[in-house]
């Protein structure tokens, strides 16, 4: 069903513009928005990049991981550390950030070869509530509860740009350059892997693939992107302290992922764009009414958009667009196996 | 103009205290390139004093932003659900007070609130908002440590003042190296010293057991009261400590705290953690002299103590008269703030809360600081405030005088007296403790 409008998803033409959009978005933003609001987008992007990376295990293999909070965390501290304390510049910071949080999250991975969805969930919660813990215990080289302050990066004198803009267009680089790398994984032969041992890690391993490295090499990419996500945190807030990464970030980027559209390339840009924006959008005067509604509109959301944001749209979209049915079908085929099945990747 | 909001569970957190405390480094020099003593200013009495806050490194300084001929505009962020926003609300009151009865330095004071759910990277934004978009001259009356210091680089870099950080860390007595944030209630370390000097006139030979939350709050008390007991015959006979996310369950730390044979207990606890320390100490039948940490004296804080009648003897301590404490009941300058209180905008309800008085009373005192300002400056009224001279405020307790001297004396007040819980109120007790100018001793 809804060929027609899949089919348009597909068409290389609404692909371009979705780019050019995109692009005219981010051209636009830094000189629509004063500061305060354009540190809103930065730190949106910084959740936005974390949340691919969520995406990456929990969409697309499977894995559900409560815990990546820990790896932003890690990310931001890497850079916060080597900024503040040894003088690096910030840009250097974000290789070992994102290779100390690949093998940490491979060494993460190793045990959900064997554990799966619910146990899996309470391992990664573990890591959650841990993460916060040895910042206190570590406190000569973390600042512990005092907290942590990260130098400006501020844009070199060449370029006449606010702090903000400087950083906003930085970000959406890193944003990109994100998506793009999980888009290419994904539809190269590791990515049919990674999808093919969510849908059946068992018809998976007949056909050869060996669903353990695949599980944990996602596993230590995912961490990974989270570290890069949690290093342009630290460029942004400036401000570590360990009460940031407890387990509401964690769930914060659960529920971006789920809110954008779980197992789709752009859903986890567009949750984290929602789950920032969102509360500076709906004020109702009062903190604790508007919380109630910012749940309520979660709720409400998942009941008529269950496949997240991106997912409702394409469901509209479908729904707007009938599918051809007028023209003769074929002989043998039904018309909807022209479409490629749902919920797996789809463009911008 | 817009109130951000929170958004998951920080409503929960709305509910308690001025809390989780935050270090401090020693570090000096913040303030000029090769010039870090800046000119003499005149102090609230009239003296010529070193200038703590100087301009040569701001970003961008604009001394008057927020300033008017007719108009200073400030800002805060804080929780507004309650208990917090009896604060702001003092606060506002009395400005409404002043703008209409005898205007601060001639101009009319309007304090803008944000809301931030207690989730410090609201504060942030709030902060980022109030000073780039409303233009605020100064913030006042943030509450909490991790909030407040989620944007102190910023305020330091830029130059705009964080007047009375609604938090007892000693991180806000810092001058040398953040001349642009000050603190407002006690420091947790002089609390802590204000139980031990209590014990030392009491029970000089008491041996204390200490819970504390294991984070930079907890660790002030821990630390401020051994500093404070060192020489003495007090003894510290057991310490354990709670993770600050997990404030419910305190069953085997006050075991092991019993088991020390402590007759002393000192809670270093905040927010959930107040009653059910309480109570867990009553349900294993231990019966030591308790003191609580003053965060923990809100009505919400103490109910599920007090409704399991776990909180009477317990001590505490004040440094405002309480509006609810018959001691008070006739007392002209109280009667005086219910009256005008309600006059300008507050319920009958807010005049008895104890944080409503709190943000009077730092209202007044902003007031004053920047009465004695040579003129309606960031840095002026920062310095105003770096050297306060004996000031009083009608509602502090009785002989409680506010003085900072730079560097040598960065706690505004630090003065308290020793409150029980009768089972409904904490209740004035004693004497004034008097550690003026001292709190950095009990800071190791």
């Amino acid at each position: 069903m809804g060929g027609g409008a899949l089919a348009l998803l597909e068409n290389r033409w609404v692909r371009l513009g979705a780019w050019l959009v995109a692009a005219l978005l981010i051209a636009v933003i830094p000189q629509s928005f004063e500061d305060p609001d354009l540190q809103i987008f930065n730190y949106a992007l910084a959740s936005a990049v974390a949340a691919i990376g969520l995406n990456l295990l929990t969409g697309f293999n499977g894995q559900i991981s409560v815990g990546h909070g820990a790896f932003f965390g890690i990310g931001a501290y890497t850079t916060g550390i080597l900024v503040a304390d040894h003088g690096w510049p910030h840009l250097a910071t974000f290789v070992p950030a994102a290779l100390l949080c690949f093998v940490i999250g491979m060494a993460v991975g190793l045990p959900a070869l064997r554990i799966h969805g619910a146990y899996l969930a309470l391992v990664t919660l573990a890591m959650a509530t841990v993460f916060p813990q040895l910042i206190l215990r570590y406190e000569s080289v973390t600042g512990g509860g005092s907290g942590l302050a990260v130098p400006k990066w501020n844009p070199p004198d060449s370029v006449d740009l606010s702090r903000e803009q400087f950083h906003f267009y930085l970000f959406a680089l890193v944003t990109v350059a994100a998506y793009l790398l999980v888009r290419n994984l994904i539809h190269s032969r590791m990515g049919r892997a990674i999808i093919a041992v969510r849908d059946d890690e068992t018809a998976a391993t007949v056909l050869g693939i060996d669903a353990a490295k695949v599980k944990v090499m996602t596993f230590g990419l995912s961490a990974a992107l989270a570290g890069i996500g949690g290093c342009l945190f630290a460029v942004a807030f400036r401000s570590l302290s360990p009460t940031l990464f407890g387990i509401l970030l964690s769930i914060e980027l659960l529920v971006a992922v789920v809110v954008g559209g779980s197992a789709t390339l752009a859903g986890p840009i567009i949750g984290a764009l929602f789950l920032e924006w969102s509360p500076e959008v709906i004020d109702a005067g009062d903190g604790q009414v508007s919380q109630i509604l910012f749940g309520v509109l979660l709720i409400a959301l998942m009941r008529v958009a269950p496949g997240g944001l991106l997912g409702g749209a394409k469901r509209l979209l479908v729904r707007a667009m009938p599918p051809p049915a007028l023209e003769p079908p074929d002989d043998d085929e039904p018309a909807a196996s022209a479409a490629p099945p749902p919920d797996t990747v789809e463009g911008p | 103009m817009k109130r951000s909001t929170n958004r998951v569970a920080a409503s929960l957190l709305a509910l308690g205290l001025l809390a989780t405390a935050c270090g401090r480094s020693d570090d000096e020099g913040g303030g000029g390139s090769n010039d870090t003593t800046g000119p003499a200013v005149t102090n609230s009495s009239g003296e010529q004093v070193e200038a703590v806050a100087t301009t040569d490194d701001c970003e961008d300084y604009a001394g008057t932003q927020g300033v008017t001929e007719e108009k200073i505009l400030l800002g805060s962020s804080l929780p507004t659900g309650l208990p917090f926003n009896e604060i702001a609300e003092g606060a506002q009151a009395y400005f409404a007070m002043r703008n209409a009865e005898d205007p601060i330095a001639e101009r009319e004071v309007e304090l803008l609130v944000e809301d931030d759910g207690y989730k410090e990277t609201e504060t942030k934004k709030n902060w980022d908002k109030l000073t780039a978009e409303d233009g605020v001259f100064a913030t006042l009356l943030v509450v909490g440590s991790q909030h407040n210091k989620s944007f102190q680089a910023d305020n330091n870099d830029e130059c705009i003042p964080n007047i009375f950080a609604a938090s007892g860390s000693e991180a806000w007595g810092q001058p040398g190296e953040f001349p642009w944030t000050i603190g407002s209630i006690p420091a947790y370390p002089t609390e802590a010293a204000v139980f031990a000097q209590y014990l030392k006139d009491n029970k000089p030979d008491a041996k204390v057991a200490i819970l504390y939350q294991n984070d930079d709050f907890g660790k002030s008390y821990l630390n401020a009261f051994k500093a404070a007991a060192e020489g003495t015959d007090i003894t510290v006979v057991g310490e354990e400590y709670y993770a600050a996310d997990n404030p419910t369950n305190m069953k085997s730390q006050v075991t092991a705290l019993e088991g020390t044979g402590a007759d002393t207990l000192l809670l270093a606890t905040t927010l959930f953690a107040c009653s059910p320390a309480l109570n867990e100490v009553a349900l294993q039948d231990w019966d030591p002299l308790t003191y609580i940490s003053a965060t923990c004296a809100s009505p919400t804080t103490m109910a599920p103590a007090r409704t399991e009648g776990n909180s009477e003897g317990t001590l505490s301590a004040v440094y405002l008269k309480a509006p609810d404490d018959p001691r008070w009941a006739d007392d002209a300058d109280i009667l005086a703030f219910k009256e005008k209180g309600q006059e300008y905008g507050l319920s009958a309800e807010q005049v008895e809360d104890g944080l409503t008085v709190y943000g009077w009373v730092a209202a007044d005192l902003f007031a004053q600081a920047v009465d004695a300002a040579p003129s309606v400056d960031r840095a002026a009224v920062m310095n105003s405030l770096w050297s306060l001279e004996g000031l009083t405020s009608p509602l502090l307790l009785p002989g409680i005088e506010v003085a900072t001297n730079g560097a040598d004396d960065p706690f505004p007040i630090e003065a308290m007296s020793i409150a029980v819980d009768n089972g409904e109120i904490f209740e004035l007790q004693g004497e004034l403790i008097d550690f003026s100018g001292e709190t950095g001793t009990f800071i190791p």
